[in-house]
């Protein structure tokens, strides 16, 4: 009697998860590995693809634009990860507080969220415009020369990560809000009546407790902004001269324009085993952090 | 009654299969957008009505997705039965074979009656694969507001407009320490390392293409001259880095005294409220003629499994049809390619064409070779570099011809 209704379930688990799965294994599993193996060829789409071994990584590995392109990424990457976790997580601590109009502050910071790639790059492509732009106007209040935020090679990069540190902020205090709200308020009963202040609960109850969430959040935002291509290219389209050019970036030139899809294709597949390294970091850190309660 | 309507519905049907039996229907992509978006599907009404017997069904398409949506269609097997194309990227196309040849299509005397430097290009290996609709020169920009107040007037009271870039990079600078306006504006991108180099390149002599050689072949000491030229203009100040827009916005809000930009802005400067400007062909190098970069939208006929010589007729009927009327093209700024309709009362009477048509003969394309997608983005990204002090001339000089050589066939 057990046994068949523990198969029934099986089956019936197994067609639920059909659709879904066939959807995955044609659109994300074929052409992943379909990626893979076109990186070991040259190919320029029209024709048909020729072996050619490991040469694309060697070529790759060879050029400088590639480890250019990588640094930015990487760049990039340590420029928005700090602050969108850390503000992130301050936020929703304020967020989580009994203050007035609390929900219109939610609202405010999750807003930006909703919008889309392209209109936060073209917005903020505005704002940092040298002449125009309303960010100089506001610098210049305290005496601050204008500066070209996205021609300059020093500020093009740290501008691109400002907007997108005001695009995407939402989205972690969202992840840290729920989570701090599942703390269950004992805690901090408790603390107070022992003579804790709210700095010492903030650092020894909220933050401890919530360190898979902080993983979380770390590595989600590590992947994302590894990935980072629409807000540069639309922003400065890679420059100038090229100094805020990233690998997606990199790759989507060499496969779609230049017509060196094995190239890309390889390239790719370095990209992929980046972030394949992270992910396994973020399912190692995990499964060895429990819930602290 | 029942017999009646039988007979009706059989008659209807055979109406209906006669009409469509003869008419031929043809898919056209294009990435034209506002003036020159609203002129071309005017153009494809027009022809409608006028030829019954094809049927164009046009498709716009956003000019930054364009090469990837033809790109898709070509491999997919489904391409337009007829599309555009900018000359300059024909051969990375032509080269694989994905182009029809038309010239058993075209009559003799229609060819004969195109600029040779621009029908020149639109052939590959000696097929005719294109038809030339226009050529959009880089053309000379000039504020006179900002000029007047600049005090940059001569005896008459008439704006100082530079015949040399010598003049262009002084009275610039004059400009700039006069008013704290910009002496000038370029877009970083195209405008600034490949077509006002090959413009400055081809003005020193030079030519990209060695016929002899039979490939591309960059003088390095000819290269570093050009761009000695070009970071002038960025020193002191005169010329910001900007963008496409950033450059425009900086011309039209009175920011700027000259812009660089290609006559497709004749589409929107004339009627942009208080913009007082002339136009008139690029500086010249001191005794060479005011050689300037043009390209060119071309008329392509993809191969395609579903291709038939009728479709193929009916297309090349409508890229004649579009070719001929291409006085009206004109209204978006660009240049007529047909010699008679560049002379014609109907072109020369639109604002302005009188200062720059001349550009048109002047053009210089791009040369036919394979690689050219991926090499002019190089040529932008090392002007890039040079003007923000990353590499000196020699440095980009060289650069350049590294790359011409590693890129291009």
């Amino acid at each position: 009697m057990i046994v068949t209704n523990k198969k029934r379930n099986n089956t019936l688990a197994y067609l639920f998860f059909l659709p879904f799965g066939l959807f995955f294994a044609i659109f994300k599993i074929f052409p992943f590995i379909r990626s893979l193996y076109l990186g070991f060829f040259k190919w320029d789409i029209f024709g048909s693809p020729e072996f050619i071994g490991l040469e694309n990584f060697y070529t790759l590995f060879g050029t400088d634009k590639f480890w250019e392109a990588l640094w930015h990424t990487f760049y990039f990457t340590i420029l928005t990860v700090p602050p969108l976790v850390i503000i992130g997580f301050l936020i929703a601590i304020l967020l989580n507080s009994k203050i007035k109009f609390v929900g219109f502050f939610r609202a405010g910071f999750y807003i930006p969220y909703i919008l889309s790639i392209t209109v936060i790059s073209l917005m903020w492509k505005l704002m940092f415009n040298e002449t125009f732009g309303i960010v100089n106007k506001i610098t210049s209040i305290f005496g601050i020369e204008s500066i070209n935020w996205l021609n300059d090679p020093t500020f093009a990069m740290p501008a691109v990560a400002f907007a997108t540190i005001w695009w995407t902020l939402g989205f972690n205090i969202i992840l840290y809000l729920s989570a701090i709200q599942q703390i269950p308020d004992s805690y901090y009963e408790a603390a107070t009546l022992d003579g804790a202040n709210s700095w010492q609960r903030l650092i020894h109850i909220t933050v401890p407790l919530i360190k898979s969430t902080h993983i979380l959040v770390i590595i989600l935002q590590i992947i994302y902004s590894l990935q980072i291509f629409g807000q540069v290219y639309i922003m400065t389209g890679g420059g100038p001269g090229g100094t805020t050019r990233t690998l997606v970036q990199y790759i989507y030139e060499n496969g779609f324009k230049y017509f060196k899809m094995g190239y890309a294709q390889a390239n790719a597949a370095i990209f992929f085993l980046i972030m394949l390294g992270v992910a396994i970091a973020q399912v190692r850190l995990m499964s060895k952090r429990g819930e602290g309660y | 009654m029942k017999k009646f309507v039988v007979l009706f519905v059989i008659l209807s049907v055979m109406f209906l299969g006669t009409v469509s039996a003869k008419n031929v229907e043809i898919t056209f992509w294009t990435l034209f957008s506002g003036g020159e978006g609203h002129i071309m599907t005017q153009f494809v009404e027009d022809f409608n009505a006028a030829h019954p017997e094809i049927t164009v069904k046009a498709q716009k398409i956003d000019w930054l997705e364009y090469y990837n949506k033809l790109l898709t269609g070509l491999i997919s097997g489904q391409p337009p039965d007829v599309a555009i194309m900018h000359l300059s990227v024909l051969p990375d196309y032509a080269s694989k074979g994905v182009l029809t040849p038309v010239k058993d299509y075209v009559p003799k005397v229609f060819l004969d009656e195109y600029l040779p430097n621009i029908i020149e290009r639109a052939h590959y290996n000696g097929e005719l694969v294109a038809l030339p609709l226009d050529t959009h020169p880089l053309v000379f920009y000039y504020n006179k507001k900002v000029l007047e107040s600049a005090g940059l007037v001569d005896a008459d009271g008439n704006p100082k407009v530079p015949q040399t870039w010598d003049e262009y990079i002084a009275w610039g600078q004059d400009v700039q320490s006069a008013t704290g306006d910009y002496g000038a504006s370029i877009d970083k991108f195209g405008m600034l390392g490949e077509r006002w180099f090959i413009a400055l390149y081809n003005q020193l002599g030079g030519s990209f293409y060695s016929e002899k050689a039979g490939k591309v072949i960059i003088d390095p000491d000819l290269a570093e001259e050009v761009y000695g030229i070009i970071n002038a203009s960025f020193a002191n100040e005169m010329t910001p880095v900007t963008d496409y827009d950033g450059g425009e916005a900086l011309f039209i809000n009175d920011k700027a005294a000259y812009h660089l930009n290609g006559v497709w802005a004749m589409a929107v400067y004339p009627d942009t409220e208080d913009l007082d400007f002339g136009v008139t062909q690029v500086p010249a190098i001191e005794g060479s003629k005011p050689y300037t970069w043009g390209d060119s939208h071309s008329i392509i006929f993809p191969k395609s499994p579903k291709q038939s010589k009728e479709k193929l007729e009916a297309a090349v009927t409508f890229a004649k049809w579009i070719v001929e009327h291409s006085y009206e093209w004109a209204n978006a700024g660009h240049l007529p390619v047909i010699k008679k309709i560049l002379e014609s009362e109907e072109f020369l009477a639109l604002p302005m064409r009188e200062d720059y048509l001349d550009a048109a003969a002047n053009a210089v394309l791009a040369p036919s070779v394979i690689g050219w997608s991926e090499f002019r983005e190089e040529m932008w990204e090392i002007c890039q570099k040079l003007v923000i002090g990353e590499f000196t001339e020699e440095e980009a000089a060289q650069e350049l011809v590294n790359k011409a050589n590693s890129i291009l066939q």
